[in-house]
């Protein structure tokens, strides 16, 4: 695999599994999202 | 007048999600569809590999996060004051600025337009998913594994056979009606909770399975190189229609222009946090769609065919696949489980769309949820039948009804409708965008993504994507009276015809009763031509 791929590919898996984790942490501790539970 | 008033008034108790695990899987299943494992990959093969994924990035951040955020906002503002379709909330947010006498035809159009793609979208988007149940089952069974069976002709036969196609597409519509028919709570959010869990389970199985495969074919086939040819960044290969095709699956996606986003966001509390919600659920969708979608078809369709195989366009899933699936070991299971996966997928957007409808019934002509269901259950049947009935009867693998209605309403009124909604929210909303969206945020919308690229950025680059996709159009003959994709079948005209009719009768119905509808509960302030009703 050519090292641009690579580094294209790792930064967009980077910032898309960073977005997920750091909205799934929000949600979790939120209380303002589809009720409390 | 005040008894009037409170008549027409919606008081209406509307159903609430239960819980935010269900909420944020409900959405994610809402815009995680066929268009993330089925249409992603041939999308991106087609287009150049890397040279497609630079302007999808680009679309995905000036017109994707955006419209998402503009979707939420009006869902949740429409829900205020108890409605689920876009037609209401677009007369909502525009009525102050542009009076309620242009506002009700402004919400009239857009309504029939989500409608139209309601409406028709699902004529053929249900059958895809009966397709996907049909090919689980055949995988599983093993229907054709033989290897004197050639999967291309396996693939027409199968859409010509009329047990198969009415079984499972009349199987899907069963369980989307059931799902439905059970509410908010019970229906979609509790098979969001079982479905989507399942789908991402699958989708890093069979992502384990296809990078453990090596080169089974030849040494310089593998997994790695279909990964290394969707992720190379080929600047000089960016062509327009590849940044055209980007733009366009953004829309469809993320399900953005349909008006099924703002129907689920209409159901959330006045001050739930829609820009968390709105990320969380691009987020997911690009998790199944970029790292799942990009993972599988692609690096195993290159592993086993090379490049030929990875541009095998549309037949990529139905017909490329299942020839790997009958020579790789445990391929009956890999099969099932990316026929499963695809049903799934399809199965939790489909249900957001049948419930877009089921919310007209019982908001707007106040039908019991379980009539409206059944009602919509008979609109699909009614709808699906021509794409059904077209392969069988014309012995033909064209599809030319499915592609006309695709061609104008999946791919070109869905763009229109979210350059409605982003015009309507940055210039004619008087209540403002950003204290509206930030209600209840934890994360608050900066000023200049409202100044700058909801007023300007975003509906530049879709009036970009509209002139482009039009220039396309005349270029490939769609505007003509015969359609250039059916010169040479004049047999398949009538079927052409009838799909054009269908927009137009579902369009024009749908036009009729949004106005009807708006005036019914509003019609005092279209009369006096000022604002009455306010929450």
């Amino acid at each position: 695999m050519e090292t641009s791929a690579l580094i294209f590919m790792a930064t967009c898996w980077a910032l898309i599994l960073g977005s997920v984790l750091l909205t799934m942490n929000k949600i979790i501790k939120s209380q303002k999202i589809g009720g409390s539970k | 007048m005040e008894s009037n008033l409170s008549k027409n008034t919606i008081k209406t108790q509307r159903e609430n999600w239960g819980t935010k695990v269900g909420l944020i899987l409900a959405m994610a299943g809402n815009a995680v569809g066929l268009g993330n494992f089925w249409r992603f990959p041939y999308q991106a093969a087609k287009n150049g590999g890397g040279a497609f994924m630079i302007p999808y990035i680009i679309a995905l951040l000036i017109m994707g996060i955006p419209i998402m955020l503009v979707e939420w906002m009006q869902g949740r503002y429409g829900g205020k004051y108890g409605h689920g379709t876009l037609g209401y909330m677009v007369y909502l947010q525009s009525r102050e600025k542009l009076k309620p006498k242009k506002a009700i035809i402004i919400g009239s159009i857009i309504g029939a337009m989500v409608i139209g793609v309601t409406v028709l979208v699902n004529s053929y988007y249900n059958h895809i998913i009966g397709w996907t149940l049909g090919y689980s089952f055949l995988t599983a069974t093993g229907a054709y594994m033989d290897p004197a069976i050639e999967t291309g002709k396996f693939f027409v036969d199968y859409i010509q056979n009329p047990a198969y196609v009415f079984t499972f597409w009349i199987l899907s519509l069963g369980f989307l009606a059931f799902a439905v028919t059970r509410g908010i709570q019970k229906g979609i959010e509790a098979w969001a909770k079982f479905m989507m869990p399942i789908l991402y389970l699958f989708g890093f199985i069979l992502i384990f399975k296809v990078f453990t495969l090596g080169s089974p074919v030849k040494p310089d086939w593998s997994a790695l190189g279909g990964l290394s040819y969707l992720w190379s960044p080929r600047w000089s290969d960016i062509t327009p229609v590849a940044a055209l095709n980007a733009c366009g699956q953004i829309f469809f996606t993320l399900s953005i222009g349909m008006g099924i986003i703002q129907n689920y966001a209409s159901y959330i509390k006045q001050d739930d946090d829609i820009v968390v919600s709105s990320l969380a659920t691009i987020s997911l969708n690009e998790l199944a769609e970029v790292i799942l979608g990009g993972s599988i078809a692609i690096p195993i369709a290159y592993a086993f065919l090379g490049m030929d195989g990875v541009k095998g366009g549309i037949g990529l899933s139905f017909i490329a696949l299942p020839n790997i699936f009958k020579v790789m070991g445990g391929g009956r299971i890999i099969g099932t489980l990316w026929f499963l996966l695809l049903f799934f997928a399809g199965f939790t957007s489909a249900i957001a769309m049948y419930n877009y409808l089921v919310s007209i019934f019982t908001e707007d002509v106040k039908l019991p949820r379980k009539t409206a269901s059944m009602l919509v259950f008979g609109l699909y049947i009614l709808v699906g039948l021509p794409v059904g009935l077209e392969a069988i009867i014309a012995k033909t693998d064209a599809l030319a009804y499915f592609t006309e209605v695709d061609n104008w309403v999946g791919s070109y009124l869905l763009v229109v409708v979210g350059l409605i909604e982003i015009i309507i929210t940055g210039w004619f909303m008087k209540d403002n965008f950003l204290d509206e969206v930030n209600r209840g945020a934890y994360w608050k919308v900066p000023s200049w993504i409202y100044n700058v690229v909801i007023k300007f950025v975003t509906p530049l680059a879709i009036l970009f994507v509209l002139t482009g996709s039009t220039y396309v159009y005349i270029k490939e003959g769609y505007f003509k009276l015969v359609p250039s994709f059916v010169e040479k079948l004049p047999n398949l005209v009538p079927w052409v015809n009838g799909g054009r009719i269908a927009i137009l009768a579902v369009l024009t119905i749908g036009f009729i009763g949004t106005y009807r509808s708006i005036k019914n509960i509003y019609g005092d302030e279209v009369k006096m031509n000022k604002i009455l009703i306010r929450k």
